[in-house]
Order: structure tokens, then sequence, then C-alpha cells
């Protein structure tokens, strides 16, 4: 059997959302998403998965039916991969669409960090493209950060992970440490014994998140101009993969345009739908088809509009563009303004 | 027409304003504002045998140190570049010449940047490095502080605190720090001991030069030197009963070193040394004679913490100090203080402490007391809650092993 080889590391990097705001976060390979899968159905895939952070990681493919110790949930299908260790992951690529990968280890860090990314399975008999013939196809990655709570508990952890990779180099690391039971007995017994959990009123530290930068694949407007840009022309349906990476709800409007909602979770519709607004959230992807039929420069963003700001200011965030290439003397062009 | 000009442009002031603040675009940034300080409450006995015999009990519920602290901070317009302030009270000692007053301890307002910082106000005075394991900061003061040599009264937050005009630079990926400052002491009439009166507090009568080397214990929890520090002080005093001035130099070393490899229980080694080239004042009387003497002093503890599954449950410390007058015979005081804080949650210790100080006869005659014991047990809240968190820090681990910059004030009172 051969394998389509790919390697991911965990890395901890600092990302630039847009000019004059960089946060530090853990992402795949450095990249904010991680790298983009485009696969066949029914390929076999072999993910090198090694973690070069001090925090522990898991992979988890949405949406992919893969065997269950493949599937990335730390504690239930696999120990967490601890720093510097190497986890092979390898499964069978299906069904085909629009899929996604994150790191399952649910910490608010994680959410508020970036490792996530698109895992795209082709197929030669994909039912869309019977429908809508189309050549271009783009992948829109939503995310929403709180870049002051990500640096602020990025620290914290650093510091406790010192503390904890030490223990477990020592081999001393108890479950009571790390919270960690063989299973719920086990867990009872603890509370029995003495321990109160982290959880419980005087222990636990209440954390707020509230995002104040929302991006496509990884850019905030007006940064969502040099890559996350649509292009069409006349008459050219494109496809567009919406996948929501992060844990805020995103209703993704587009104007100008009667757009197809084609598929939903990866799986096509038996039905095609007419829309303008499409909500996606957390860990759903939603297909479109758009038609070029009205040309021009048309925005695309969530509606949600208190996304669409930069750290309060507007317009910002989750903002990019539906542009025809085949414009001949447009009587107006866009700028660029961040603060109205 | 020179004393109209103030005048003249308060006027031009007051009729720009209207103008101005209609064209004022500029958004009222928030500072991110922490909540700090700690109160302490810890019933003590004290007994000491005097110098000519006999022997003086006294019983307190000390309340004293206990400070309460806002610290302020934001962002400038140039990226990485920030201010900050502090506002602080504390609790003065019973016996303090500023009893049943609240003493403004902090007071300070500062600016900084990747590569330093200012700061200008009132704060602790660089005159020592180490923080010993006592209950309270001062109660090794007379080892491990440069005694404020302007001063004829009894207060120990003129000892610790004072005006300050200061500069550091920081180098070698933030582990190093080059500071220096203008230092202000408060200062009494010196030329009348008997009838002290406060000439002034923030005039600046001395300067300090330290040299660090600081690891933060997020970062450096495991064996070796976590800190190192030289400084030097220099005071500029009246001279005591006399008239004219002089120079008071001294000079501090301190490390501190980890001696465990245990996240869960760690071992610390604070040490001292401190050298004051004081000049012979003809007595050892009073805190301003002790002051500008030559003398020696050294200061260490040992110190333990418990963390069963990395949770602070308790902590021992002992501490050692001593110190010799060396202008005078048998004039050297030695103490000895193991403490005992025990944690009933976060944030909330049931401490206890003995102090244990002996003078030699030079220094007992001196003082009058030749041997004193104090025994507190007591309680501690530390209040800390942080408001729309939005600076860095500086020393992070971010900086300090993944080269991703997020600086913040290194200043803020706690
Ligand atoms: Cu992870």
């Amino acid at each position: 059997m051969s394998y389509r080889e790919f390697r991911l590391d965990f890395v901890l990097t600092e990302h630039e959302l847009l000019p004059g705001v960089r946060f530090p976060c853990f992402a795949f390979n450095g990249q904010v998403p991680g790298p983009m899968f485009r696969v066949q159905e029914n390929d076999w895939i072999k993910v090198v998965a090694r973690n070069r952070t001090p925090e522990m990681h898991t992979i988890h493919w949405h949406g992919v039916d893969v065997i269950y110790t493949m599937d990335g949930v730390p504690m239930v299908t696999q120990d967490p991969i601890h720093p510097e260790e190497t986890f092979v992951y390898r499964f069978q690529a299906r069904p085909h669409g629009t899929r996604l990968y994150h790191c399952h280890w649910g910490t608010p860090l994680h959410m508020m960090s970036a490792l996530h990314g698109a895992f795209i399975i082709d197929t030669p008999d994909d039912p869309v493209r019977a429908m809508f013939p189309y050549q271009r196809d783009y992948v829109l990655v939503l995310e929403a950060f709180d870049v002051n709570f990500t640096r602020r508990h990025m620290e914290e952890l650093l510091g406790g992970m010192k503390r904890v990779n030490k223990l477990m180099a020592l081999r001393r690391l108890s479950p009571l440490t790390h919270a960690f039971f063989p299973n719920y007995q086990a867990f009872l017994q603890a509370i029995e014994a003495g321990w109160r959990p982290p959880y419980t009123r005087g222990n636990a530290e209440v954390t707020d998140i509230k995002p104040t930068f929302f991006a496509i694949n990884g850019k905030s407007y007006p940064a969502t101009v040099t890559t996350e840009h649509l292009y069409i022309r006349r008459g050219e349906n494109i496809r567009v993969r919406l996948i929501n990476g992060g844990v805020f709800d995103h209703h993704m409007h587009l104007h100008g345009h009667q757009f197809w909602k084609v598929a939903e979770d990866g799986n096509p519709l038996p039905q095609p739908l007419r829309l303008n607004t499409v909500p996606v959230t957390p860990g759903k992807t939603v297909d479109l088809i758009v038609h070029g039929n009205n040309p021009g420069f048309w925005d695309f963003h969530d509606h949600k509009e208190l996304n669409t700001r930069n750290n309060g200011i507007y317009p910002g965030g989750m903002i990019t563009m539906l542009e025809y290439e085949d414009l001949e003397n447009p009587p107006y062009v866009p700028s660029i303004s961040v603060n109205q | 027409m020179a004393s109209l000009r103030p005048f003249l442009l308060a006027a031009a002031l007051a009729l720009l304003a209207p103008g101005t603040r209609a064209l004022e675009l500029d958004p009222d940034v928030p500072p991110e504002l922490s909540l700090g300080g700690r109160l302490l409450a810890t019933p003590s006995h004290q007994a000491t045998e005097l110098a000519g015999g006999g022997s003086d009990q006294d019983s307190l519920i000390d309340i004293s140190d206990s400070a309460l602290l806002i610290n302020a901070a934001k962002y400038l317009y140039r990226d990485l570049d920030y201010g900050f302030a502090t506002f602080g009270l504390v609790l003065p000692d019973d016996d303090s010449d500023f009893e049943d007053g609240l003493f403004v301890h902090q007071l300070f307002v500062g600016t900084g940047g990747p590569a330093g910082e200012v700061l200008i106000g009132r704060t602790n005075l660089p005159n020592t490095l180490v923080q010993l394991p006592t209950i309270r900061d001062d109660d090794l003061l007379d080892y491990s502080h440069v005694a404020n040599a302007h001063l004829n009264a009894e207060g120990e937050e003129f000892q610790v605190y004072g005006g300050l005009l200061s500069g550091t630079a920081y180098f070698g990926a933030g582990r190093w720090s080059l500071g220096a400052a203008l230092t202000a002491r408060a200062e009494t009439d010196l030329q009348n001991l008997a009838d002290p009166e406060r000439t002034s507090t923030n005039a600046p009568n001395g300067g300090a030069l330290a040299l660090r080397y600081e690891l933060p214990a997020a970062v450096k929890f495991d064996r070796g030197l976590r800190f190192a520090g030289l400084l030097l002080d220099v005071q500029r005093a009246a001279a005591v009963g006399a008239p004219g001035e002089h120079w008071i130099p001294a000079a501090v070393a301190g490390l501190a070193y980890n001696l465990s490899e245990d996240p869960e229980a760690s071992w610390v080694v604070h040490a001292q040394g401190l050298y004051v080239a004081g000049e012979d004042v003809g007595g050892l009387a009073s805190a301003v004679e002790r002051a500008p003497a030559s003398r020696y002093a050294l200061a260490g503890a040992l110190t333990y913490a418990a963390r069963p599954f990395l949770q602070t449950r308790w902590q021992a410390g002992v501490a050692f100090a001593w110190r010799d007058f060396t202008d005078r015979d048998e004039a050297y005081g030695v103490a000895l203080v193991p403490s005992f804080a025990y944690r009933l949650g976060s944030g909330i210790d049931l401490v206890g402490q003995y102090r244990f100080e002996h003078s030699g006869d030079g220094l007992a005659a001196a003082i009058g007391a030749d041997t004193t014991q104090e025994v507190l047990i007591g309680l501690t809240f530390a209040l800390s809650g942080t408001f729309n968190e939005s600076v860095g820090q500086r020393g992070s681990i971010l900086e300090l092993e993944h080269d991703i910059l997020n600086p913040g004030p290194a200043t803020r009172a706690h």
C-alpha cells in the first residue's frame, strides 16, 4: 500500500494578522492556518506529526472517517503527543468533501491559537462539479483571536509546562498533578482522598475570552487584499469552501449575488439552496457556488458586523472581496480604509 | 513683564482649550489596571533583655506593613513602548514616628521599551539586592539594607522607600540590566538630634548604580544561579551634630541560587554582603549615627517550598544575619529568623515567625538591648487582580526563550 506522506510540525510562532498586529500562537509548520491538504478520495494518507512546542497536542481529522485510533482525541483514542515526540497518523481519506483538521487538545489557549487547517478530499465523480462545472475554487478558513488572552496564557502555559515536563522527565508526574485518571472511579477516589478538582471555587481562575481580531486564512482586513480575494470572470462558476476553525459564529454575506449553497459539513446537499448569507458555526464547513453574472467589486464579509473590526475599529477583520477580472473601465475602483 | 508671562500663557491656553478639544480625535484608551497589596494581621509578643540588666515585654496585634497598591500601564503611540504608574499606601510600624498615619510608599510614573525603562517618583530605594524569607520585608532591615544617613527618626518607611530618578538598560536577551539612579532619602535636621524635625522628603541626596543578572522564577526553577547583583550606593549627608557634609559610599553584592531540581520541592539560597565605607561618628546610639558608621553586614537565607501536584502548600525559611561596626569593639549583632507559611488557599496564608537577635556588648550598650526575641503568628491575605489585561511583561519566557518581544513594566509593585 502506498501512502501520500505529509509532515506537520507543531510550532510556537509569532503570527502577523495585519500590519502592526502580531501575536504568539501555536501553528502547524508555523503557518496560520496550517497547510492545506488536497487529496483524492480513498488515498492513503500518512502524516508525521512532530511536536516542537513545550505543550501537548494531537491532530483530529474533522469529518474524516478514520479508524478510531487515528481520531486524535487525547485520552480517548491516543495519548497526547508530548513535547519533542512524533506521532504518525495513517488513514484513508474519505468521504470526499471540504473537511478540516485541528488539534484536539481543546484548551482555551488552543482555541485562541491557530492549530487548524483545511483538508480537502476531491473525487472525479464530484456531484457538485457535475451540477455546476467550475475550474477555480477558493478555501477560506474563518478565525477569531483574542490576542491579549493568547499572549498572557501562552506565557502562563510556558511556565507551567516547564514544571510539568520536568516532572515527566523525572517520571514523577502523578495523575493529580495533571488531573489525568485511568477511569472515573480513580477520579472519585482522588476526590474522596481530599483532592479538589481545579474547576472548584477557590481553585479556578475564571477566564473570559473576547476576540479582538477576526481573520480569513490568517489575515484580517485590509491584509485580506493580498491573498484572500475571490476572482471571477463573467459567466464563470467558482466554488468557495468556508471552514470555521474557531469557536465563534460567522454569517458570511456576499453582495450583488445569489449563490448556491451546495454542501454542508463537506457533504453535497440533495438540493442546492439559493442564498446570499450563510451561517458557518464552529466546526462547520459550507461549500458555495458563485456564478459570475454581475460584474463589479463585491463585499464578502461576516454580517455579524462586530467581527468586521480590528481591535474594535471598523472596518477590519472578516472582510474580503469578490473581484471580476474582466472589468474594462470600472466607474469606481475600491480603495482602503481602516477607520470609518 | 517677566512676572506676567505665566499669567498670559495660562490665559492663552484657556482660550485655546475649547478649540483643541473640538479637534481632539484621540480615543480614551483605558489602561491595564491591577489592584495589589497584602494585608497582614499577626499578633506578636516580644521579649527584650536590656543591656543594663532587666527585661522588657511587649505585645501587639501587628497590622503594620499592610499595603494597598494600584498599578496602571498602557502602550504608547510607538509600538512596544509603554508607560506605567503606581500608587500605594502602607501602614507604618507601631513604634514609628508616623504611627496612625498611612504612608504613600509607592507613587511613580515611568516609561519604557524593549531596551530600557525610566522611572520617576517614590518607590523602594535601590539599597538592597535580595529578599529574605521573613514575614515582613523589614524584619532584618538593619542587616539587609544600606541605612538612611540623613534621618534621625524611627520610621522604616524612610529607610526602605525614597525618591528616585532612575534609568535601567536591559541587555543580554533581557537577562542583564544596568541601572543608575539619583536617590532622595528623607532628611531630618541633624544639627539638633534632641528634637528632630523633618527638613525634606524628596530632595536628591545620593545615587546608586546596580548591575543585575536575573532569570525569573518561571524560567529558572531548576538548579543554578537565578540572580546575581552588584550595587553601589552613595549618600551625601550632613555630619551628625557638626557642620559640613560628607560622602557615605556603600557596596552590596547578592545572589539567589536554586539548589533543587524538583518542581514540587524547591530549595533556594539567598546571600548578600554589604559594606558601608563610613566613618566613626562618635557613637552608635541612634539610627542616624549607625547609618554612616563603617560596617560589614551579611544576610543569608535558605527557603524550602513544598508544592505537591505543583500547587503551593507550605513554605519554610530560615534567615541568618550578622553585622559588625568596624570602628567599635564588640559592636556586632546577629539575628536568626525561622519562619513558616502554610497556604490555606490561593493568596491566603497562615504565617508564623520567631526572631532572635543578639548584640555584642559594644552595640548592646549603645542601643540598650542585649537580646531580643519575638514570636508572631497570624494571617496574611495577598490581593491581586488585573483588569483589562493588555500589557506584556519584562523577562517573559516568550522573550527569553522564543524571541517574541512583549515588553511591559519591570517595576510593578506588589
Ligand atoms: Cu494543541
